[in-house]
């Protein structure tokens, strides 16, 4: 009799911990996606169907090699310019970006971190997608960004526009850790802008930036992602 | 002759004909207008690309614009609708005041003849009207 009692024990501890492992694998995975474009930059010229966008002076944006991969490094000394890639993507077929990134140094801001100040709207490392509309006014972006010291998840309108949004998704430095990150770009609009999204995807782009602070910014990005949430069988 | 009097309406014709020449004038203006408006706002938008960019130069250069159209348009409108003013009374004048007088001559003053401007656009027609009325008169004797 206890040795069944023993037995049933283990046996529900077992299924237990089997769920347990299920439930965090599950929400640890990362979301299906079927991929619409893939940027690897693994060629010296991986930068060329990127178009640069200058604004005040020019952010270096070179392919980096170092143990047998390769990223994009970008330096900014007192400079803004971004990379920009134009892609249609479906808003209703629930897109998702993924890509990796470092940080290498943040630009110089005194006093505390205020996403809402414009002398202090510099990050070492920003993904943005964006939503164009039919006049210039209506489109919308949604930011990216790896702050120094605001709170991760921490999401906020730009300086300039509150049809920009931006969402903190890493905050302070990770040495030589490189991060990965996945956003499902519905759910992210809704929590940023507060309504469904009226407008298709247009384009991607990643900047690093430090004009507002002249200062100096560096960071690492690779392997960005476009494409669908794969639905679930 | 006395000078015009261009700053009246005074007739259901001139306001036909100023309705028709403001409408006229003020719809290609908007039209084209708007269009260059959207267009280059949005080619430079377009340019410009990143949102940052976009919304830290361009929107303060639209809003200086809309100030800038906010004052000039109802100044626009006001030398078209004076343009239109001066067109429809050159273009109803004349043939007002060939009505009032031929009015004059039917209600029996044979002896009156009209009167145009020497470069209206109806003076041959009223000269020939006036050699009629002549020939008339000439037949009446």
């Amino acid at each position: 009799m206890r040795k069944n009692r023993i037995f049933l024990s283990s046996i529900v501890l077992f299924m237990m911990i089997a769920l347990a492992v299920a439930v965090i694998r599950y929400v640890k995975a990362p979301l299906p996606i079927e991929v619409i474009k893939h940027f690897p930059f693994s060629k010296e010229n991986s930068l060329k169907e990127w178009k640069e966008k200058i604004f005040k002076g020019r952010v270096e944006y070179n392919i980096k090699k170092q143990d047998h991969e390769s990223f994009v490094f970008a330096t900014s000394r007192g400079t803004a310019s971004a990379l920009f890639y134009k892609i249609t993507l479906d808003i209703k077929k629930r897109p998702v970006i993924s890509w990796r990134w470092n940080t290498k140094k943040f630009p110089a801001k005194d006093g505390v971190e205020d996403l809402k100040n414009a002398k202090q709207d510099d990050f070492s490392a920003r993904v943005y997608v964006i939503f164009p509309a039919f006049f210039f006014t209506n489109s919308r972006a949604i930011e990216y960004i790896w702050a120094e010291k605001i709170k991760e998840g921490t999401i906020s309108p730009s300086p300039y526009s509150r049809n920009l949004q931006l969402i903190v998704v890493e905050s302070g430095g990770r040495e030589e850790e490189w991060v990965s990150e996945e956003r499902d770009i519905y759910e992210d609009y809704i929590k940023a802008f507060g309504e469904e999204p009226r407008y298709n995807i247009g384009a991607i782009a990643f900047m690093t930036d430090a004009d507002s602070t002249k200062s100096t910014a560096e960071a690492f990005y690779d392997e960005i992602k476009i494409g669908y949430k794969k639905e679930e069988k | 002759m006395k000078a015009r009097n261009i700053f009246t309406v005074s007739s259901r014709l001139q306001r036909r004909y100023l309705r028709l020449i403001v409408f006229s004038m003020l719809t290609p203006t908007l039209f084209v207008g708007g269009c260059l408006y959207y267009l280059v706002f949005s080619l430079i938008a377009q340019e410009m690309a990143i949102p940052e960019f976009v919304f830290q130069v361009l929107l303060p250069a639209l809003k200086r614009v809309n100030i800038f159209l906010i004052t000039g348009i109802p100044v626009i409108f006001l030398a078209l609708y004076w343009w239109g003013l001066v067109l429809s009374h050159r273009l109803a004048g004349p043939i007002e005041r060939f009505n009032k007088e031929l009015d004059q001559i039917l209600e029996g003053d044979y002896k009156k003849r009209i009167r145009v401007r020497k470069n209206d656009a109806l003076r041959p027609f009223v000269d020939d009207i006036n050699r009629l009325l002549d020939k008339l008169e000439g037949v009446r004797d």
